[in-house]
């Protein structure tokens, strides 16, 4: 738990962090607005759409980077490894605490989105609301690990702006690569096209495999290097 | 506790810093002074002994195993590392409990040891250089570490710690603990600690005696200086016509030179030995009574 106090408070005191969790929310809830305005009979589809497409991957690149202080994941933690702690523990809380934060922001974020935006044609108000939340908050989950794999190869923000890049643009396919990036399963969630014909419980066993593998690999990568 | 072996490295970032082939061994419970400026590779080298950094060839062992960060070892390098959204005294907290460490005294009773108790309230990340490296030698200072790597001690700190750091540096070394600082001037190291290792373009040039001989403060009549050299013909050509010293005479492989200051000395012998292409094997300082006479 000890160790977890530096990416919280780097989330917490961040105002940048704050930054962007307005920004992020302010062009989510306008589309929503929007759809509610114009009276949209899948008004919750549209918002949702844009939410998944491009507020919620900007929104947890900012979470990572805040989490990180803008650095690498072995590098964030140096002050701390310095004084004796476990490398691997302390890139281990980071990747928890980032990932939380994650899922907590973007679970809540959606659900708002579909509270707002929601039309005659959207599945009940209940129910769209809780999966909404739920697949949101494992795809912030499975983003903000994905994300921890390009921080853990290099220190500059580069490989993580790669990594949200080449997810941006194989997720938006459906083919066998898109199957490998968080926004075709959300996608598939929230009822769009499915990646390589994947049922709605394979994205969500994929977006947790996503979730798992790449914080795996992340804190494995973080452990073995010096700082 | 520190033993080094044909140990090369070299810096992963400008400006590029070379270090070795060095050889050499460090007792527990001693201080050494690693002198010499940055370019000369002693902040590298500390980096290597803290484990942050990996030697490019050779072996270094810090208690007989592989140099790792661990709370046993209190590294202060000379840019500080420290989490800038933590206060000062949260983060002295937090570097007890990772270290392992009983609070036996608070934040603030750490800091006023270097003098700097009224930093404790404030936010690392408003700290100027000169604070935060202050903070860094705090932690490293109070803590129970029992070997200390510090860059540069008496450099860049906050006004109100410097006069207060041999002192601290004294209580740590009599309570059995290493020291290992690196220093760019000589009477620092002279000042702080019992042996010293000269450093030169990545080369260790110049050593204390291993034989718990070591340099004496300098008195008003000045040093004698034993050199035993397989270049000591060229050694003597190159000492003979140097001002820093009042006699130089030569007695097969050793040379003996006396002069005013030790410090000075030792460099100058140093200088000439590179220029002469010369080994110095062994190196012993008396100190000359006052009329000249040896003690």
């Amino acid at each position: 738990m000890m160790l977890a106090r530096l990416p919280v408070l780097r989330l917490t005191r961040s105002w940048s962090s704050w930054l962007a969790f307005a920004s992020a929310a302010a062009v989510a809830l306008g589309s929503a607005w929007v759809q509610r305005s114009h009276a949209a009979i899948h008004g919750a589809d549209r918002a949702l759409d844009v939410y998944s497409t491009l507020v919620l991957p900007l929104l947890v690149y900012a979470i990572v980077a805040a989490g990180l202080g803008r650095t690498g994941l072995a590098a964030s933690g140096r002050s701390l490894v310095r004084l004796g702690a476990s490398r691997a523990r302390v890139a281990a809380s980071t990747v928890l605490v980032t990932g939380l934060a994650s899922a907590i922001a973007c679970g809540a974020l959606g659900a708002l989105v579909a509270a707002c935006a929601h039309g005659e044609g959207d599945p009940p108000l209940g129910e769209d609301v809780t999966h909404v939340l739920a697949f949101s908050a494992l795809a912030g989950l499975a983003y903000s690990a994905y994300l921890m794999v390009g921080a853990a190869l290099a220190t500059g923000a580069w490989a993580r702006l790669t990594l949200l890049v080449v997810d941006w643009l194989v997720g938006a396919g459906v083919g066998l690569g898109a199957a490998f990036t968080p926004r075709a399963h959300l996608r598939n969630l929230l009822g769009g096209e499915p990646p390589f014909d994947a049922l709605p419980w394979e994205s969500l066993a994929a977006l947790a495999t996503i979730a798992v593998v790449c914080s795996g690999w992340a804190v494995h990568r973080a452990s073995r290097t010096r700082v | 506790m520190i033993q080094v072996t044909d140990l090369t490295g070299r810096t992963r970032h400008a400006p590029r810093v070379e270090l070795g082939p060095v050889s050499f061994s460090l007792d527990a419970g001693g201080s050494y002074a690693l002198v010499g400026a940055p370019a000369d590779g002693v902040d590298l080298l500390l980096a290597i002994l803290a484990g942050t950094i990996a030697p490019r060839k050779g072996a270094v062992s810090v208690r007989e195993a592989a140099p790792t960060p661990s709370a046993s070892v209190a590294y202060a390098p000379y840019t500080p590392d420290l989490p800038a959204v933590l206060d000062v005294d949260d983060f002295l907290r937090l570097a007890s409990r990772i270290r392992g460490e009983a609070e036996t005294s608070s934040p603030e009773d750490r800091l006023g040891v270097l003098g700097v108790a009224p930093l404790a309230r404030r936010r690392i990340g408003s700290l100027t250089f000169e604070e935060s490296r202050t903070v860094a030698l705090v932690e490293a200072l109070t803590s129970r570490a029992d070997l200390l790597l510090l860059a540069d001690p008496l450099v860049e700190l906050d006004p109100r710690a410097v006069s207060h750091v041999p002192t601290a540096l004294a209580a740590r070394a009599q309570g059995g603990t290493t020291l290992v600082l690196t220093t760019a001037s000589r009477h620092d190291a002279q000042a702080l600690c019992r042996d010293w290792l000269l450093f030169e373009r990545g080369k260790l040039t110049l050593r204390t005696a291993d034989d718990d001989e070591w340099m004496p403060v300098p008195t008003a009549a000045g040093a004698r200086l034993f050199i035993r050299s397989e270049g000591a013909r060229y050694l003597l050509a190159e000492l003979a016509g140097d001002p820093t010293f009042q006699t130089v005479q030569a007695d097969g492989a050793e040379l003996v030179v006396t002069g005013r200051d030790p410090v000075v000395m030792a460099t100058a012998v140093a200088t000439a030995a590179r220029r002469a292409n010369a080994e110095l094997d062994v190196l012993r300082f008396d100190p000359l009574e006052p009329g000249g006479r040896d003690r």
